[in-house]
This record gives C-alpha cells, sequence and structure tokens, in this order.
C-alpha cells in the first residue's frame, strides 16, 4: 500500500481521491484566491489544478520535497500562468474578505489538512527570517501576495529592476537556506 | 550555474515568463541538464504555502462536488475497460467537432489551406529547440500541421508548421518567412483552439517575436491545459498580447482537424 496520497492517485486507487481532496483542496483553493480576484476564474482554475494532479500524481518524488510542496509547486505554476493570460492582478479587497466570499470556514474538525503537520512551516518562516529585510518583502510581495515585479515596486516605492533583483537573490538565497540542515538554520551547531 | 539561468528559474517560480523568456530558458536548461528546473518554484510553493493560515480554508461545497465528478470522469477513461475520450478540464463533454468554425472569420482564412504545400520537418541539425520539436513530432500522439495563410500581409509568405501533444501539453512553432515584427508596436500572439472550449474563447499560447531573416522555432506555452487541439491561430496584437483577440490580423493558420482529413 503506497504511503503518499498522490503514489494512491497514480496506482488508481480511486479512493484516494477523497484523501486527497480533504488535504489539499483547501490550500489549493486558499492559493487560488490570493492570485485570481474573480471567484470563477479560480474556481475553473482549481478544477484544471486537480485535473493536473490526477494526470501527473505519478511524477511525485519524495526525495525531492513533500506531497504538499509538489501540489502547492504546480498549483502555483498553473495560477502563474492563468493570471498572466488574464492580465489581471490579485484584488485589493483584503485577504480574509475574499475567502470569505462563497467557501466555507475553515473547521479544524474537519478532515482538511493542517500546514504545520505537512510542511515545517517554521523552518520556512526562519529562512524568510534570514533574509535582508528589502529582499524579505519584496519576496513576500511576490510570492505570498502574488503581486508582479510592478506591482510591488509600486508598493514598496523600489525601483522595477531593484525589485526584480531583490526577488531573484531572495529566492536564490531561501533555496540556500532551506537546503542547509534545520540545526544549521536554526543557529545550532550541527 | 549561468546567471542568466538562475535569473529566469527565480522569475518562472515568482512571477511566470513570457514567451520569449521562456524559449530562452528552454535553451539554456538544453545547456545545462543537470539544472533542478523546480528547485526555486518548489521554494517558492513553500514560501507561499507559510502565508496561509494553518487551517486553510475550506473548499466550497459545489466546487468539491465538480471535483469529484472531474476525478470520477477521469479515472473511468483511464480505466482499461473504458473507450471513452477524456475529460476536458471543466468535465463537461466534447463539443462536436469542428465547433470552431462558428467564428466565421477563422473559417474564412482556414479555408485557404488546401493551397499550401506541406513541408518536410528539417533533417538538418539545428538549435536545441529544433531537436526538440523534433522528438516530440516522432512521438506517439502528437500532430504536426503546415501553416496556412491568414489574410494579414505578415503571414502571406510563411512555410512551416506546427507539432503538439495533447498528451504532453508540449509543442513548437517552425516558422520561415513570418515578416519581422517591432516588439514596441506590435507582437505575434498564438491561440490554440480545444475540442473541449467554446470557440469564442481559445487557449492563449503566449506572445512571441520574429527577427529578421531564417527559420525561426517557438516553444509553445499554453496558459491552460489544451484536452484536444484542433486548430492553432497566430494573430498580431499589440505589445504584451492581449486577452480576448479581435481577431482583426491573422497571419497564419494551422488546422488539426483538415489535416487529419
Amino acid at each position: 500500500m503506497p504511503d503518499h496520497i498522490l503514489e494512491r492517485i497514480a496506482a488508481g486507487d480511486r479512493e484516494a481521491v477523497q484523501a486527497c481532496l480533504d488535504c489539499y483542496g483547501g490550500l489549493v483553493w486558499s492559493l487560488a484566491r490570493r492570485m485570481l480576484a474573480d471567484t470563477n476564474d479560480a474556481e475553473d482554475a482549481v478544477q484544471e489544478i486537480f485535473m493536473e494532479i490526477w494526470r501527473h500524481a505519478d511524477r511525485f518524488d519524495a526525495a525531492k520535497g513533500s506531497e504538499v510542496t509538489f501540489v502547492a509547486t504546480l498549483a502555483r505554476r498553473r495560477l502563474i500562468d492563468r493570471r498572466r493570460s488574464l492580465h489581471r492582478a490579485p484584488g485589493l479587497e483584503s485577504i480574509e474578505a475574499r475567502q470569505e466570499a462563497g467557501s466555507e470556514p475553515a473547521d479544524p474538525a474537519v478532515g482538511t489538512g493542517r500546514l504545520h503537520a505537512m510542511l515545517d512551516l517554521a523552518r520556512v518562516r526562519r529562512a524568510l527570517e534570514a533574509l535582508r529585510p528589502e529582499q524579505r518583502s519584496v519576496v513576500e510581495l511576490c510570492v505570498v501576495e502574488g503581486l508582479s515585479h510592478s506591482q510591488a515596486a509600486e508598493r514598496t516605492g523600489l525601483p522595477l529592476g531593484t525589485v526584480k533583483s531583490h526577488a531573484r537573490r531572495g529566492l536564490l538565497r531561501l533555496r540556500e537556506l532551506l537546503e542547509e540542515p534545520a540545526a544549521a538554520q536554526a543557529g545550532v551547531p550541527a | 550555474m549561468n546567471e542568466r539561468l538562475h535569473e529566469l528559474l527565480a522569475d518562472e517560480a515568482t512571477v511566470g515568463l513570457d514567451a520569449s523568456e521562456q524559449a530562452e530558458l528552454e535553451a539554456l536548461l538544453a545547456r545545462h541538464p543537470d539544472a533542478d528546473r523546480d528547485a526555486l518554484a518548489r521554494v517558492a510553493a513553500e514560501v507561499a504555502l507559510s502565508g496561509l493560515p494553518d487551517v486553510p480554508t475550506q473548499l466550497p461545497p459545489a466546487l468539491r462536488g465538480r471535483l469529484e465528478a472531474d476525478a470520477a470522469s477521469f479515472f473511468a477513461a483511464a480505466s482499461p475497460e473504458s473507450t471513452s475520450a477524456r475529460p476536458s478540464a471543466r468535465g463537461a463533454a466534447p463539443p462536436p467537432r469542428r465547433r470552431w468554425l462558428a467564428g466565421a472569420g477563422w473559417l474564412a482564412a482556414a479555408a485557404g489551406w488546401l493551397l499550401v504545400v506541406f513541408l518536410a520537418w528539417p533533417q538538418a541539425e539545428g538549435p536545441t529547440l529544433a531537436q526538440q520539436a523534433r522528438r516530440l513530432a516522432e512521438a506517439p500522439g502528437s500532430v504536426r500541421v503546415a501553416w496556412t495563410a491568414g489574410g494579414d500581409a505578415t503571414g502571406s509568405a510563411v512555410r512551416g508548421d506546427v507539432v503538439w501533444s495533447d498528451a504532453r501539453q508540449e509543442g513548437y512553432m517552425r516558422f520561415e518567412g513570418l515578416v519581422a515584427n517591432d516588439p514596441t508596436r506590435e507582437q505575434y500572439q498564438l491561440w490554440i483552439f480545444d475540442a473541449s472550449r467554446e470557440a469564442a474563447h481559445p487557449v492563449d499560447g503566449g506572445v512571441f517575436d520574429v527577427a529578421e531573416g531564417g527559420e525561426v522555432i517557438v516553444p509553445i506555452r499554453a496558459h491552460l491545459p489544451v484536452d484536444r487541439a484542433t486548430l492553432f491561430a497566430v494573430t498580431v496584437e499589440r505589445p504584451g498580447g492581449v486577452v480576448v483577440s479581435s481577431r482583426e490580423r491573422i497571419a497564419v493558420l494551422a488546422s488539426v482537424e483538415e489535416a487529419e482529413g
């Protein structure tokens, strides 16, 4: 019996669909709502993302990252493409307001996956905190809030070229930090 | 590793790439086969996840129902005993063939395809993209269709073809004679008509530029999944492309359905 949901999906286990939607449905929906202003666009995108998950579940490689990271990587790629094709920016309303519109509130009692159980979020946040402040700010604007380089430049008041540089170097630095042994990143002798 | 490769991979992971940047990235990756293409995308994904609440918002029930229906259709189609076609991303039955022909402008332009001589795919060695395109053309299930003039002067002397695989969601366009464009004034934009989508809403295949002289090969990066490509159309649009084409300037067309007879 495969350990991972995606391995079960790849093996044709239809019962794994419910487990997959329980674990990853909420987070894919949340990512879509952050990156796409229009609810219909977000719903279409989520359908496309899960179709890709059904088709490409066999590409998951546990040696390269966690299952939730695989799902989020696939989802973000599709969302970025869709946003570029729509030529639209994320909405201006608050994330909280968008989350409340047309969706159920989070209910920890339901079997949806808790992120901290699937990914070492503290480690990611420590890595972010290790960036230079301006790099961290730009990375968070572009990746977490889903702004374009131009929008991030407007938001921060930094020149566009500087924003691009911070986004690129910040991401590369994050990769280095996340590839370090955990103890080293936390400042504890390995 | 190449600094430009790092830049493009970082941009792809954070804000995405346009068609020319995509082509540049593919060329660099071909020269650096050991590069982990998804490494920065995984980092960006984890950063994005770190910005979500620990218990993400639940799926709307109606959307979850559609996802379950999509999955049921997918697994039914994928099972060995099934003979049905793959489902669309939207879970709807594919529309009748030639639905795209509803657009009279496209029909008129596509009608000229028979007059065009089909060109053999180049046999000589070429740039990496040419090799990739050739490999794709030889893959099972892929289609290769010659371009036909679309009515706009930019495409009146075009030769070449498009190779595409629905299964791989990968494709390449080859042009000779497509008029060079000034990217500050206008750009070419590819549209992919999909049997699973309304003809009024073809999939945006990205914008690209053509320089003077020689053969040009452009990788296709469809912005949405394409279930069954029926027609490829290249239009001339304002810099950066458009969301919906007015279809006033159609450079070239390649009809899969007509080619398959």
